[in-house]
């Protein structure tokens, strides 16, 4: 995928910003606040229809503005045009429009444009909660498929309406207990599909990761990468062969049985895919505990080399990869393994407060450019 | 105030409160029916009434009709022992419309959603129950023909728990690819069930 324009419309502090970008490498420069990240968020609000940035959407629009919008015309790697324009405004649905047709969901878009993007915020994906693990296992998963975007809408809708009569059951309004088992049994059938989809992904996914740790580290570290299902005995998934269908609904059924009077006290779903957990270890120590920060920095270069190849093999397309103010968090050598991946021939949005970053490594090549961004406004580096 | 009549600004403030109508919607058809000769709007408000007044729930059906039972009830060309169950009034006519069908009806008027505070006894479930207890013209089978979507699907699952027991054959709309159209622009999930629900020849 290459984007060959790029426009901003009252997008944070860009009032009307258009620029046209350079096939490969484009490096945005310029001081902290002035706009630089906000090209990047320009691409990603393209690419999944949501900035990469872990905030609400809607503080994407500029204040005083009501609306804001993001705009791209880019190729695919066969070279067919591919235009998307994405408008989120204070009151109204997001505005979707695509090659593919007018008033689109999110749903139709995410995945036609491959995207990878590391902020050195990602390091929660192995620091922090099981909810950013499951962001980043989700993200992947939806770019790659588009079923598995609608297991998960399908997941959420069920929870929120069974939740529903959960609540109103601990507020001592009687339930119809047949009805709460019909949500269960619906809510067994989807986590099902989603565990499946899951154990599927994390089984080659996981090769992509240990290839590419053992790139970086030079394989003198051994890292794994575990799915663990909320809930489900750990012998059901831990075989070679995939479960079996049966064996994950009777199991459910079990666990849903067992934790039925705790859930109607609480008004809440108790167990399922919503909780799923991933576990990374290090020399078979699990990482979230006892990996050092210069594991995590490893491991999260790692996960996005392997996110990058991943999605690349899924949608037989070259994914975008932005980097967001990388190369200031970290050291000569971790940062050589971020150049490795940007040889892959990606083309590559890059923020940075510091020039040289661009004139070491990026001026030979006819295809990079330079940009320096003040206070909204845009403007290209001559050569 | 927008406009300096109130009447105005009470017809658009009635017309935008009507589904999938907006306030600018509402403005252009106030101001449409405004320019309009008296007696059309007057055809109109008289046929807005008249629905209102004359329209009822079929007592067996619970299909929208004007005399109780229902046309479709009362036909002697239709099946009594197939009941096909739908949950609008529009879903009824999509199926009217193949000319395929010759069974009876019988509508919901929705899907169970607790969100929306609608169980089963909002729905008109008794009714269809009480229909299988017909001696005179026994059910043979029901066709469940909800949404395909996550409220709908839930009703098809509740349906088939309170039918089963009363020895009846429950059966449901197929899923799969739209006739006309090409295999390459369905999308993903159509296509997947489409395959998992593949017939062999």
């Amino acid at each position: 995928m290459r984007i060959s324009t790029l426009t901003l419309h009252m997008l944070r502090n860009h009032d009307e910003t258009f620029i046209e970008l350079a096939p490969r490498v484009n490096v945005f420069c310029g001081m902290n606040g002035h706009g630089k990240t906000s090209m990047l968020e320009a691409v990603s609000l393209c690419a999944l229809s949501t900035t990469f940035v872990p905030c609400d959407d809607k503080a994407l629009i500029k204040r005083g503005s009501d609306a804001c919008s993001a705009s791209v015309t880019a190729y695919t790697d066969l070279q067919t045009p591919y235009k998307v324009s994405v408008t989120i405004s204070t009151h109204e649905r997001k505005l979707i429009m695509s090659s593919l047709g007018k008033r689109l969901t999110p749903q139709d878009i995410i995945g036609e444009m491959p995207m990878v993007a590391l902020s050195p915020d990602f390091k929660a994906i192995s620091a922090g909660t099981p909810a950013d693990r499951r962001k980043f296992m989700d993200s992947i998963l939806s770019q790659a498929s588009k079923l598995y975007m609608k297991d998960m809408l399908s997941l959420k809708r069920i929870l929120k309406q069974r939740n529903t009569m959960l609540h109103s059951a601990k507020n001592g309004h009687p339930i119809d207990t047949a009805l709460l088992d019909t949500w269960t049994e619906s809510l067994i059938e989807i986590s099902v599909a989603i565990v499946l989809k899951r154990w599927a992904w994390m089984r080659e996914f996981s090769t992509y990761m240990r290839v590419s740790y053992a790139d970086i580290s030079d394989g003198r570290e051994d890292v794994a990468m575990l799915y663990e299902p909320d809930a489900l005995p750990p012998e059901l998934i831990s075989g070679d062969e995939p479960p079996s269908p049966e064996d994950l609904r009777t199991a459910y059924r079990r666990i849903f049985d067992s934790v039925a009077a705790q859930e109607r006290k609480r008004g809440t779903t108790a167990a399922g895919p919503q909780k799923d957990e991933i576990v990374f270890t290090v020399n078979g120590g699990i990482a979230r505990e006892s990996a050092s920060q210069g594991q995590h920095k490893t491991l999260l270069i790692a996960l996005k080399t392997a996110e990058f190849q991943y999605l690349k093999d899924m949608r037989a397309e070259t994914p975008l990869l932005l980097l967001d103010d990388v190369f200031s968090e970290l050291d000569s050598a971790r940062a050589g393994n971020v150049f490795h991946l940007l040889a892959s021939g990606a083309q590559t949005f890059v923020t940075t407060t510091d020039p040289r970053i661009y004139h070491e490594h990026f001026t030979d090549a006819h295809d990079n450019a330079l940009f320096f961004v003040e206070n909204g406004n845009v403007r290209k580096a001559m050569k | 105030m927008l406009y300096t009549s109130e009447a105005i600004e009470s017809a658009i403030e009635s017309l935008s409160s009507l589904p999938t109508i907006g306030r600018k919607t509402a403005q252009r058809l106030a101001l449409h029916l405004l320019r309009q000769p008296k007696e059309d709007v007057e055809k109109l408000a008289h046929a807005l009434l008249a629905m209102k007044e004359r329209v009822l729930y079929c007592s067996v059906c619970c299909n929208l009709t004007e005399s109780d039972p229902c046309p479709i009830c009362t036909s002697q060309k239709r099946n009594r022992s197939v009941i096909c169950v739908v949950e609008e009034p529009n879903d009824l006519f999509a199926i009217e419309r193949t000319n395929e069908y010759f069974g009876l009806y019988h509508v919901l008027h929705g899907a169970l959603n607790p969100l929306e505070g609608i169980g089963p006894n909002e729905l008109k479930l008794k009714e269809l129950l009480h229909r299988m207890g017909n001696t005179e013209h026994p059910v043979d089978e029901v066709i469940l023909a909800m949404n395909p979507n996550v409220e709908g699907e839930v009703t098809t699952q509740y349906l088939t728990k309170l039918l089963k027991p009363l020895d009846i054959k429950v059966s449901r709309l197929a899923r799969g690819i739209p006739m006309g159209s090409d295999l390459e622009f369905a999308d993903e999930a159509t296509v997947s069930r489409a395959l998992q629900g593949r017939v062999s020849l």
